[in-house]
């Protein structure tokens, strides 16, 4: 059986990056690590002697990379796990597997126009949250709002957000999953 | 299809650690046994990274973060606080410290296969000359590709054979060599904002200089012609500075003394050694067996020609000469390269080479093909004999004599037929003793030359670098 390429394996991981970069936020809670950390997945793959026969293979191996990796990084933090269920990191990074790179890719390709479309404090409210990585209160103290109100508005942010995105990824034909 | 009405709410919560015991098991049960809520997790996760990315990589409308300070200072402090970094920022790129504003590099010159992923995944296969390249990663994909990029400054990096370099979007002068070989012509930096070249097992501060870099599975081979470089080894953290005509390499292996080496001596021969994959660029090293020893097979690496739509598929061996020496291993007139392998069936097979300039960067790519016709299989090995002077170069521009070039790599390919190519030996073979046949005028001549490109070699200037390719066309689409 033949085995990837490197430049197989990098195409690959680059397809699915938003998805390896998701699971890793969700062991980590921080999207600057969590980009780190598919950076690391990505050189490991590259730098590795173990060859890949399936595509499968490749990004089973990615979320396995990227979880442990996670972990590693929140043991170094003094922290032992983030609270997550293992077994449901395991039925996330399934569904991950199961889809399809062309899905995936359509999902995340519609999620990019939906979040530019934003009005500007809606996306100063995520950006607040996700790339400066302050928690629910600091967002809260900054808006001058109550905690549960953001909590409120951010959830309604997340629920418009996939809403947008079935809609469209519908209009391309692709069946949301 | 998913159920909308999943409380996004509570799952914020819950990642957050601020739900009360009885909801948060509510919610960790539900997690394990309802898709909804793992879908509604799954996009909670996409969304944050996906936003995240758009911010890093500014790709999106949004302005520079606009956040109110974290510890909610007053708006009129919040407003000062703005205006003295706004003016300090203004001070230093007057200065020149910061750099000024910079775009990303520009495609001067560019050769066969080459691939640009931009950070929002887009594959773009169709690069030309004058491209800007943002935020993404430059594939080099066969064999005989290559490109140059360059920077506003006039800083020129080259990427040639199969490699894969990272441009930042971010911060335009770092650099990440994923794999393969680069060499750059670095102009004076800023000392408090060098360049930078990661590589997989070290980091590379440069601050103008000449180098190359050669980049394999577990180590980084730096080569410094000009100037100095400040090499920090990932594995311990170990930093050491490389001056010039020195070279260092970095391993995973942190035992390893990390010590610069002054450039090795020359010589006008060479062996291949595949006892290990040391030498491997790409290709599958197969270790000696009771019958046959290493070699290295060529493995398949799609590949679309420039300008034509039909993908086909290469069988590629390359061996790096760099890698597997302690001296630079330089042409000579009248050398020869010998080269001994396997294959199950006769076809055509192409041969080249990639050079440098002597104490210099990348001086090009030579090929020749070997018709089926003048292959000879005895017990399913060959041997090719071939004249340096037979090679041809890729590019015109390269269209120099080869005399005095330091050899860095050879390949062997076959296009579309996979015929279980091998490479057993690769050599660089001196000038033949044909000194009897010549005129002794010409002898001495030749002879004269000989010695001096053997022993001053390294002191030949690289040769000012053509730009007339470089195309300062203000529409050109950037990337």
């Amino acid at each position: 059986m033949s085995t990837f390429s490197e430049q197989d394996v990098l195409r690959l991981l680059m397809q699915s990056r938003d998805r390896i970069s998701a699971a890793a936020w969700l062991v980590t809670g921080d999207t600057q690590v969590s980009e780190d950390i598919f950076q690391n997945v990505v050189v490991k793959a590259l730098t590795r002697e173990v060859s890949f026969e399936v595509e499968g293979a490749v990004l089973s191996w990615a979320f396995i990379t990227a979880r442990r990796e996670g972990i590693d990084w929140l043991r170094r933090h003094g922290r032992e796990s983030n609270g997550l269920d293992p077994v449901v990191l395991d039925l996330l990074s399934q569904s991950w597997l199961t889809e399809s790179a062309r899905d995936g890719g359509e999902r995340v390709s519609a999620l990019r126009e939906c979040l530019d479309r934003l009005p500007d404090e809606s996306r100063q409210m995520l950006r607040m949250r996700y790339y400066e990585g302050y928690n629910c209160g600091e967002v809260a103290e900054t808006f001058r709002l109550g905690l549960n109100a953001v909590y409120k508005r951010v959830s309604r942010l997340h629920a418009q957000l996939r809403q947008c995105v079935e809609s469209r990824v519908g209009r391309m034909g692709v069946e949301p999953s | 299809m998913t159920d909308p009405r999943w409380d996004e709410q509570l799952l914020l919560q819950y990642l957050d650690e601020t739900l009360e015991p009885g909801p948060r098991d509510r919610v960790q049960r539900a997690l394990q046994d309802d898709e909804a809520a793992r879908v509604a997790l799954r996009d909670i996760a996409e969304q944050a990274v996906v936003l995240a990315d758009l911010e890093r990589t500014g790709e999106s409308r949004s302005e520079p973060s606009r956040s109110p300070s974290k510890r909610g200072l007053p708006v009129v402090l919040r407003r000062a606080i703005a205006l003295t970094i706004l003016g300090v920022v203004g001070w230093l790129s007057v200065t020149g410290l910061t750099g000024g504003i910079e775009t990303g590099p520009r495609i001067t010159e560019l050769n066969g296969s080459l691939q640009w992923t931009g950070s929002s995944g887009r594959v773009d296969g169709d690069l030309v000359v004058g491209d800007v390249l943002q935020g993404g990663t430059l594939d080099s994909l066969s064999a005989n590709s290559w490109a140059t990029l360059e920077f506003d400054d006039g800083s020129r990096v080259t990427i040639s054979g199969k490699s894969s370099l990272a441009v930042s979007a971010e911060r335009r002068k770092e650099l990440h060599l994923w794999d393969g070989a680069l060499s750059a012509d670095i102009a004076p930096q800023s000392e408090v904002r060098p360049m930078v070249i990661h590589t997989p097992t070290a980091d590379l501060e440069v601050l103008g200089t000449q180098l190359n870099v050669d980049v394999g599975a577990s180590s980084t081979l730096l080569n410094v012609n000009e100037g100095r470089v400040r090499l920090t080894r990932l594995v311990d953290g170990q930093v050491v500075e490389v001056p010039a005509a020195h070279q260092l390499v970095a391993s995973v292996d942190g035992n390893e003394p990390l010590e610069p080496a002054p450039r090795p001596n020359v010589t006008g021969k060479w062996a291949s050694r595949f006892i290990d994959d040391t030498s491997v660029v790409f290709g599958k090293w197969l270790p000696a067996s009771l019958w046959l020893p290493g070699r290295l097979r060529a493995t398949p690496l799609p590949h679309r020609p420039c300008g034509k739509k039909k993908t086909v598929v290469l069988h590629l061996a390359v061996v790096a000469v760099s890698r597997d020496e302690s001296a630079a291993v330089i042409l000579r007139r009248g050398s020869t390269i010998r080269v001994r392998g396997r294959m199950d069936a006769i076809f055509d097979t192409k041969i080249g080479f990639t050079t440098h300039w002597p104490r210099g960067g990348f001086a090009g790519k030579f090929e020749i093909v070997v018709p089926a016709a003048e292959i000879r299989l005895v017990d399913g090995e060959f041997e090719f004999v071939l004249e340096l002077a037979d090679f041809k170069s890729i590019s015109r521009k390269f269209d120099s004599s080869l005399t005095g070039m330091e050899l860095r790599q050879v390949w062997a390919v076959t296009v579309d037929e996979p015929v279980g190519l091998e490479l057993v030996q690769v050599e660089l073979l001196p000038p033949q003793e044909t000194v009897r046949s010549k005129g002794w005028w010409q002898s001495v001549v030749e002879w004269v030359e000989d010695w001096w490109v053997e022993w001053a070699s390294f002191e030949i200037a690289e040769p000012a670098t053509d730009r007339s390719t470089r195309q300062d066309d203000p529409n050109t689409e950037s990337r």
